[in-house]
This record gives structure tokens, C-alpha cells and sequence, in this order.
């Protein structure tokens, strides 16, 4: 679907490079956005009161989203219009997105100002690309999520920027350094029931791995999602076999526990 | 808050899932393994991603969050309404095109010699053919929408015209349909059924 070629613009070195990455409407969608740039004001203000996507005169986000960016409408009163039905979405989609992963509201604590603050992630992620078409013109859905998971990321590398244990060392009998994880007992490799009980631990923590410390997260990933050996693990993960075991086993406790704050 | 930056990465991951809707842990293990410069940064989204349940379904039945909606709803309204950088990229674009220049515009985009069409599209006088706005889009590289919004904030600012008639003067608030500013241009035959059909093209 999408074109060849990524139009980049350089930003300061150290920067993250800005990319706006060119997409193409499927064919239905060029259809609908044909026909909805036939509407004349007083249509495309009746269309846009139209909120189910089976009724009759309904714009689809993608479009709506074409005409944010943009600020596509005949008058001032129909570009308000637009970007009332695009935040309905996306606060429609956020609550969605919350009810079906009601374990993430409970483990970020989210609160209202968070809704709030999610919301505007968003809405500066739909007006932030340059590209002709953007992802979020083709794959409204999918952009969406992507921008919520986002925020939760950037929720996660906060928790995680304080000082963690790894960063802890002291130095053995021969005066070389040993990281705290390192110092803590090893424990033998699991053993079949106790990787099963982590699986299904995981399945069932609604995001609660990702309020875990980032090395206990990435070790859960690579060992249970990846199906990664622990020394493979290792390998991915930079640290040693042991250190593996140590955040698998951290991990496990903490999502017995429960994630608190 | 985040800052939305449209990095390397983001693109990377945007578009594996355009096209692996529903990507599986493997496709997740591949990605990682073939991107090891941002690995770590598609950790953090594989794992965000897998715990999360897809959102694949239409939300027509979902409860608005009034509150939410009601806080939010005026950054929304700013933003796109101070959104002009779009428009004014058109603007920009279409004063290359003067004078000798239109009749070449014309022809590249499949006008021929009907540069006086062209000039009435751009007035915002006729409705534009969607194909004939991708074709000045993708000439101009603006976006679409945009180049429809600056002919039709064009027509908008038109001064009213005086008229001299000794009938009843008839103001059109309205740009004419394209098949009628065809056969006004006296356009027949062969060529007018060419011309016309751009309204029902997408190209």
C-alpha cells in the first residue's frame, strides 16, 4: 500500500530524524474520500452528524482525518464540526481502548488528566506527520492504538528512568565489579510448571508486565513471548545467564504480588 | 507529554502493521531481529502492543466520555483551524503558474489547450473533477483536500459581482458542475466526453 521512498527532512544531529512516510488510499477509501469532497457545506455538516459507520452519509475517520490535517471545510462552523466529530473518536476510541484493556488504567493509574494528556497525544501524532497521505489516513484504527501505547510507553520509560538496580555494583574479592542483580542468589533454571505459572502469569497481567522495571520486562519478553533459551536471552539482553534467571524470578514475584505503585 | 516526533522508528513500526494487521509473536521476533539498531525501542512496543487487546472494532456503540470530550474539544478546534500551512503551500505553489505557465500546468494535467477551464477551477467557479485535484496535487505536492479548500476558499473571497441586465441579476453561490463548465467552454465531441469523464475517475 505504500509507496516506495521515505521523504526525510534533517533535523540536528542527535535529534530523532523526521520521516513522513507516504501511504496510498485502498480503493474504497479513495472512493469515500472522492465523494466526501463532493459535499457541499450544509451536506458535510449533515454527514458529519452521522455516528454510526453503517448509516448512510457516515465520514470515516480516515477521512476526517485528511480534513483536520488539512483544515479542510467550507466555513469556519464546518471545520469546528470536523474537529468535533475527530475528537468524539478519539476520546470514543481511548474509552474503547481502556475498557478492553482494563488492566492498563489500573496498573498506569490513569487518570482523568491522563485521558486528557493520551488525547492530546494523539491529536498532536495526527497532525504531526508532513507526508501527502498519512499512516493514520489509511489505518485509523491501528494509528490510533499505536499513539495510546505511546503514552504508556512514555509512562514506562519514566518509571524506569530512576535509578535501578543495575545500576547498583559493588566490587568482588578479585576488585572486579559486580552489578546488585549479579549479587543476588542465584536460583536454578525454571522448571516447566514455573515457566507455564510466568506465562500465564503474563497473559493474564493486562499490563502489568509493562509496569514492571524494564530489565525484568525485556527478560519476560525475550524468555516467554520470544520463547527465547535464558542464555539466548543473555546474549539479547547483554547481561549474564544468571541475571536472566534473577529478573524472570523478580519479575514472577512482582506480578504475583500485583503491580502497586 | 510525549512528543509526537514521526521518527525512523515509529515509521518502521507503522508500517509493519499496515501490513501485518495482526502480527503474530514471530512477525514481533523477526522485526526485532532485523532492526537490532532499535531493538530495544520495538521491545517496548512489541510488548506494549502484545498486551494489548486490538482495537479492530467500530466504536459506534462505545459511550462518549463527555467530560473527556468536553476538556478536550477546544485544542481540537484550534488546532485545525490554525492549520493554514497546508493552504498556504498551494497558494505558494499555483503563483508559479502564470500566465504562459498555466497553458503548460494545463496541458500536463491533461487539459490540453483548455487553460480558461483550468483558470475557472482554480477561481473556484467550477467544481474540480477529484481526478483532475489528485492530478495538481501530485504536480504541486500538496495534499488533496488542500488543493480543494484553496479553490474553494477562492471562490468564498470573490468580490460580488455588478451586473447589467435588464432581467433579474442572479448571484451563483454555488461553483458550477464541470460537465456544465465543459459545455459552456463550447467543448464537443470526442473531447468533451473525455473531459467530463475525469468526474467519475480516480486515476
Amino acid at each position: 500500500m505504500e509507496k516506495e521512498g521515505i521523504e526525510g527532512q534533517e533535523v540536528d544531529q542527535g535529534e530523532p530524524e523526521i520521516i513522513h512516510k507516504e501511504y496510498l488510499r485502498p480503493h474504497f477509501q479513495e472512493i469515500a474520500f472522492r465523494d466526501a469532497l463532493r459535499l457541499n457545506e450544509v451536506e458535510l455538516l449533515r454527514s458529519l452528524k452521522v455516528k454510526k459507520h453503517s448509516d448512510l452519509g457516515f465520514v470515516s475517520t480516515e477521512i476526517l482525518v485528511t480534513f483536520a490535517r488539512v483544515g479542510y471545510g467550507h466555513s469556519r462552523k464546518c471545520k469546528d464540526q470536523i474537529a468535533l466529530a475527530l475528537n468524539e473518536r478519539i476520546v470514543k476510541a481511548l474509552g474503547y481502548f481502556l475498557r478492553i484493556n482494563s488492566g492498563w488504567a489500573y496498573s498506569f493509574n490513569v487518570s482523568s488528566e491522563s485521558k486528557q494528556e493520551i488525547v492530546s497525544t494523539a491529536w498532536l501524532g495526527v497532525m504531526a506527520s508532513k507526508a501527502s497521505i498519512s499512516f493514520a489516513e489509511v489505518n485509523f484504527l491501528t494509528f490510533i492504538q499505536a499513539r495510546f501505547l505511546d503514552w504508556f510507553i512514555s509512562q514506562t520509560r519514566l518509571k524506569n528512568s530512576a535509578p535501578s538496580v543495575d545500576e547498583y555494583s559493588a566490587e568482588d574479592e578479585n576488585g572486579e565489579s559486580l552489578s546488585m542483580v549479579e549479587q543476588v542468589a542465584d536460583e536454578n533454571a525454571k522448571t516447566p510448571e514455573q515457566q507455564a505459572e510466568l506465562k500465564e502469569l503474563v497473559d493474564k497481567s493486562q499490563g502489568g508486565v509493562l509496569a514492571l522495571p524494564k530489565k525484568q520486562r525485556d527478560a519476560i519478553y525475550y524468555h516467554i513471548e520470544c520463547e527465547y533459551t535464558q542464555a539466548v536471552t543473555a546474549k539479547h539482553m547483554g547481561c549474564t545467564e544468571k541475571s536472566v534467571r534473577t529478573y524472570l524470578r523478580l519479575g514472577l514475584e512482582t506480578l504475583k504480588k500485583g503491580i502497586r505503585k | 507529554m510525549t512528543t509526537p516526533h514521526q521518527t525512523e522508528i515509529s515509521v518502521l513500526i507503522e508500517d509493519f502493521l499496515h501490513s501485518n494487521p495482526n502480527p503474530s509473536r514471530q512477525d514481533w521476533r523477526a522485526l526485532i531481529e532485523g532492526n537490532q539498531p532499535f531493538s530495544d525501542q520495538i521491545l517496548d512496543y512489541a510488548q506494549a502492543y502484545q498486551q494489548s487487546h486490538s482495537m479492530s472494532q467500530e466504536m459506534d456503540d462505545e459511550l462518549l466520555d463527555e467530560a473527556l470530550f468536553n476538556v478536550t474539544k477546544s485544542q481540537a478546534m484550534a488546532l485545525v483551524s490554525a492549520n493554514n500551512e497546508p493552504l498556504n503551500k498551494v497558494v505558494a505553489e499555483l503563483a508559479r503558474y502564470k500566465g504562459p505557465a498555466a497553458r503548460d500546468l494545463a496541458a500536463s494535467l491533461g487539459l490540453a489547450e483548455h487553460v480558461s477551464l483550468l483558470n475557472q477551477v482554480i477561481r473556484g467557479d467550477v467544481l474540480a473533477p477529484y481526478a483532475l485535484l489528485k492530478r495538481i496535487a501530485l504536480k504541486l505536492h500538496v495534499q488533496i483536500a488542500a488543493v480543494a479548500q484553496t479553490f474553494s476558499v477562492n471562490f468564498q473571497n470573490q468580490p460580488v459581482r455588478a451586473f447589467k441586465s435588464a432581467g433579474k441579476p442572479a448571484l451563483t453561490n454555488e461553483p458550477i458542475a464541470w460537465a456544465k463548465a465543459v459545455q459552456d467552454a463550447g467543448i464537443k465531441g470526442a473531447e468533451a466526453e473525455r473531459l467530463i469523464a475525469l468526474e467519475k475517475a480516480l486515476d
